[in-house]
C-alpha cells in the first residue's frame, strides 16, 4: 500500500478573470520511506497542491474534486476537518518556505515546539520540554536548553527553519511535505538542512515530498521527479532517468536552460521563448504548446494525458511527440 | 577573456568603508554594524565583475555607496570619463558635490532586483524609461524623447507598440526589460546590476541574461554583477569578487575561481551549489559549514571567516588577513594561502 495515493486531483479556484485550473488532474503515489520532487515554475501549482492534499485549502472560494486523496488508506477527501487536524502535525508534517511567517512570533521556540507533542500525543509539558530539547540537538542548534525561551526573531533565517523542521519532526510523521523549505536560505545553509533532511530520512524511514523549483535541489535529493506546468504533472520518472533522459519538451527545455557551476563552456543562455502560461486563458490543446519547438497540430487541440513513454516503463510523460533520444541537447 | 586583464578601468573602489550606528535603546549601548569594511577593486571597461556572497554580506550596500545612495563612511569611488583614447579623468562620486553628483550619475545607472517594485505602477512604459532623459534634459522635444523611448524598448526586445502600457501589464521578464531600457536611458558607462534575475523565474532568467550579454558587447558597458547565484555569475562573469561578512575574501578570473578556489569559504560556498545532475551529485563532496555568519556589529579580531572555517588555525583568530594577489589575477584574503 502506499504512503499516500492521490488521483485525479482537480483544485480550481473562481476568479473575476476566469477559472483558474490551479491544479488540473493530478494523480501522485508516495511510497513509505521515499523521497518524491515536484518541480516547477511559479504558478505551476505545486504548492495548491500540496496544501490540497493537507486539507488547507478553503472550499469555497476553491472548487476541489477527485478520484481519491488516500494517507495510509485512509480517505482525505471525506475525512472531517477534525481528523484531518489529528494528521496534520502528527503523521503528515509540513515545512513552509518562509520560517518568518510559519512561526508564532508571540511565543517561544520551546512552546511552539512542544504544541504537537502535547495537542497530538497528550504528554506533559515537562515531558514535551525534554523531548523539544533533544529535538533541537538532533537539529543542530547549539545550548538546546537556553535556546528554549527565544523567540523566533532572535534566530536566523537558518536557525528558524531548522526548529520548523524540529517541530515538524516531533512527532515523528510518516510523511514530511517540505514547501521550498531552502528557498529563503543560504546556499551553505541549505546545503546544511538538505543533508539534515537526508540523515532524518535514513535514521526515522520518513517519507519526503519535497516541492521545488531548483533542479539541482531535487537532483541530488530525491528519488522520484515530478515535473509540473500549468497545473499538471507532464512528466514524472525516477531522478536519475528524468535527467539522463528527459522526455518531454518543458522538461528538457528547463534542464538545458538552467547554468550549471560545472559548465565549461561560456555559450549563450538557452532560453524557452514566451512567457510562462497565463492561468485564466489557458490554450485549448497542451499549456505548453506555444512555447513548445517540437508542437505538431494536434498539440493546438488536444490536451495530452500522462501515459507510459514505454510499456511497463516508470517513466511517464504527457506530449504527443517522441523526442528523438539524447540528454539535454 | 584575458585580454580584460589588462584594460584600462572604468570604475576604482578604493577601501570603502559604510557603517550604520545603532544609537541602542534604553538597556542597550549603542553598536556601530560595519556592512562594508574595506571594500577594493577595479572595474574594466566591458567587462563583467560578479560580486558573490550570502545575503547580509554587504554587496548590496557596496552597490548603493557607489551610487552615493547611502553615504559612506569613507573610502572613494571613481569613475573615469575619458574616452578610451585620452587620458583618464577620475571623478571622486563620494566626494562630489550636488552638481558634480548628477552629472557623474549620468555615467552609472543601478538595474533593481525586484522588477514589480521598482517600477511606479502609476507611469507609463514610456514615462518610467523617458524619465531619466527628461531629469537630465536630453534630447530635446517631447516627440524626440518618444522616439528615443521607441528605440530603447526595441533594443532590449519590448514592442514599441506598448509605450502607453502600465507596469501590471507586463510579465516579470518584461518588467525586467523595462528596467534596462531605464538603465541605458542616459547611456551609462557603468550599469551595476543587483540581484538582476533572482525574482525570475528559471525559464525566463536566461532571456534576460542574454540581452545583458547582448548590450554588452554592443554598447562596451561595464558591469557589477551582484548575485548570489554562482551558477549565474559564472556564466555572465570575467572576473568574480566573493564577499564575506563586508569584505572581499577572494577576487580571480571567472575560470580560475570555479577550477581553483582558494578561499575555505569560497571552497564551501561552490562545494553548496547544487548542480542539477544526480549523477554528479552523488559523486561530489560538501564542505558543510557549521553555524551561522557572526552578527555584524561583534568586533571581529582576526579573519571574519574564523568562526566557521573548517581549516581555521591558532593564528587566524588573532591576525585579521588582508586581500592580497597570490598568482597573477588572483588574490585571497587568507593566512594559509599567502
Amino acid at each position: 500500500m502506499s504512503l499516500l495515493e492521490v488521483e485525479n486531483l482537480k483544485t480550481y479556484f473562481s476568479t473575476p478573470d476566469g477559472l483558474v485550473k490551479a491544479v488540473d488532474g493530478v494523480d501522485l503515489r508516495i511510497e513509505p520511506g521515499s523521497t518524491a520532487g515536484l518541480v516547477g515554475e511559479s504558478g505551476s501549482g505545486k504548492s495548491v497542491l500540496n496544501l490540497t492534499i493537507l486539507g488547507l485549502v478553503p472550499t469555497p472560494p476553491a472548487i476541489i474534486s477527485a478520484d481519491a486523496i488516500r494517507f495510509e488508506g485512509e480517505d482525505l477527501i471525506n475525512a472531517r476537518a477534525e481528523r484531518l487536524r489529528q494528521l496534520r502535525g502528527n503523521r503528515i508534517a509540513m515545512v513552509f518556505q518562509d520560517p518568518m511567517t510559519s512561526l508564532n512570533p508571540f511565543l517561544t521556540i520551546g512552546d511552539q515546539l512542544a504544541e504537537p507533542l502535547q495537542f497530538h500525543k497528550g504528554q506533559s509539558a515537562t515531558k514535551a520540554r525534554q523531548r523539544v530539547i533533544e529535538l533541537l540537538r538532533e537539529v543542530g542548534i547549539p545550548e538546546p536548553e537556553k535556546r528554549l525561551r527565544a523567540y523566533p526573531h532572535e534566530f536566523s533565517g537558518g536557525m528558524r527553519q531548522r526548529a520548523m523542521m524540529a517541530m515538524a519532526l516531533a512527532c515523528e510523521p510518516a510523511l514530511l511535505i517540505a514547501d521550498e523549505p531552502t528557498t529563503a536560505l543560504d546556499v551553505t545553509i541549505q546545503a546544511q538542512l538538505m543533508e539534515f533532511l537526508q540523515r532524518i530520512r535514513e535514521k526515522h524511514g520518513t517519507a519526503i515530498l519535497l516541492i521545488t523549483h531548483d533542479l539541482g535541489v531535487a537532483a541530488g535529493f530525491c528519488d522520484e521527479i515530478h515535473v509540473m506546468y500549468a497545473g499538471k504533472i507532464v512528466e514524472s520518472a525516477p531522478t536519475l532517468e528524468i535527467f539522463r533522459q528527459p522526455s518531454h519538451p518543458y522538461t528538457r527545455a528547463l534542464l538545458r536552460s538552467v547554468p550549471r557551476l560545472d559548465d565549461d563552456e561560456k555559450e549563450a543562455f538557452v532560453s524557452i521563448r514566451g512567457t510562462p502560461p497565463d492561468m485564466t486563458n489557458l490554450p485549448q490543446g497542451c499549456a505548453f504548446e506555444p512555447r513548445c519547438d517540437h508542437a505538431i497540430e494536434r498539440c493546438e487541440t488536444e490536451c495530452p494525458s500522462l501515459e507510459a513513454v514505454a510499456r511497463k516503463s516508470e517513466h511517464h510523460k504527457a506530449c504527443f511527440v517522441d523526442l528523438e533520444p539524447g540528454a539535454t541537447s | 577573456m584575458t585580454a580584460s586583464l589588462e584594460q584600462r578601468p572604468i570604475l576604482r573602489v578604493r577601501d570603502l568603508r559604510v557603517e550604520f550606528t545603532n544609537r541602542g535603546g534604553l538597556f542597550e549601548k549603542p553598536s556601530v554594524l560595519r556592512a562594508v569594511d574595506g571594500v577594493s577593486f577595479d572595474l574594466h571597461r566591458g567587462e563583467t565583475l560578479g560580486l558573490v556572497g550570502e545575503s547580509g554580506c554587504g554587496k548590496s550596500t557596496t552597490a548603493r555607496a557607489i551610487l552615493r545612495l547611502l553615504r559612506a563612511s569613507s573610502g572613494s569611488a571613481e569613475i573615469d570619463l575619458g574616452t578610451a583614447t585620452e587620458k583618464p579623468r577620475w571623478n571622486d562620486i563620494l566626494q562630489a558635490d550636488r552638481g558634480e553628483l548628477r552629472g557623474l550619475r549620468q555615467h552609472i545607472q543601478l538595474v533593481f532586483q525586484d522588477p514589480y517594485a521598482s517600477l511606479n505602477p502609476r507611469m507609463t512604459v514610456g514615462d518610467i524609461i523617458g524619465e531619466p532623459m527628461a531629469v537630465y534634459r536630453l534630447h530635446g522635444s517631447r516627440a524626440a524623447r518618444r522616439r528615443r523611448v521607441q528605440e530603447l524598448m526595441e533594443e532590449v526586445g519590448l514592442d514599441p507598440t506598448f509605450i502607453r502600457r502600465y507596469p501590471h501589464e507586463f510579465s516579470g521578464g518584461q518588467r525586467q526589460r523595462i528596467g534596462i531600457a531605464r538603465a541605458l536611458a542616459l547611456d551609462p558607462r557603468v550599469i551595476i546590476c543587483d540581484e538582476p534575475v533572482s525574482a525570475l523565474d528559471v525559464s525566463i532568467q536566461s532571456q534576460v541574461l542574454n540581452l545583458l550579454v547582448d548590450l554588452q558587447k554592443r554598447r562596451e558597458l561595464s558591469f557589477v554583477f551582484i548575485a548570489h547565484d554562482l551558477s549565474v555569475v559564472k556564466r555572465v562573469s570575467h572576473r568574480v569578487a566573493v564577499m564575506y561578512l563586508g569584505k572581499i575574501v577572494e577576487l580571480a578570473p571567472y575560470d580560475e575561481i570555479y577550477r581553483n578556489p582558494l578561499h575555505p569559504y569560497t571552497r564551501a560556498l561552490l562545494s553548496a551549489v547544487p548542480i542539477p545532475d544526480p549523477q554528479v551529485e552523488a559523486r561530489r563532496q560538501r564542505i558543510l559549514l557549521s553555524g551561522d555568519m557572526p552578527s555584524l556589529t561583534s568586533a571581529i579580531q582576526g579573519c571574519p571567516f574564523a568562526s566557521r572555517c573548517p581549516e581555521v588555525e591558532e593564528r587566524c583568530r588573532t591576525i585579521a588577513p588582508e586581500l592580497g594577489e597570490v598568482t597573477p589575477g588572483q588574490s585571497v584574503s587568507c593566512l594559509l594561502r599567502q
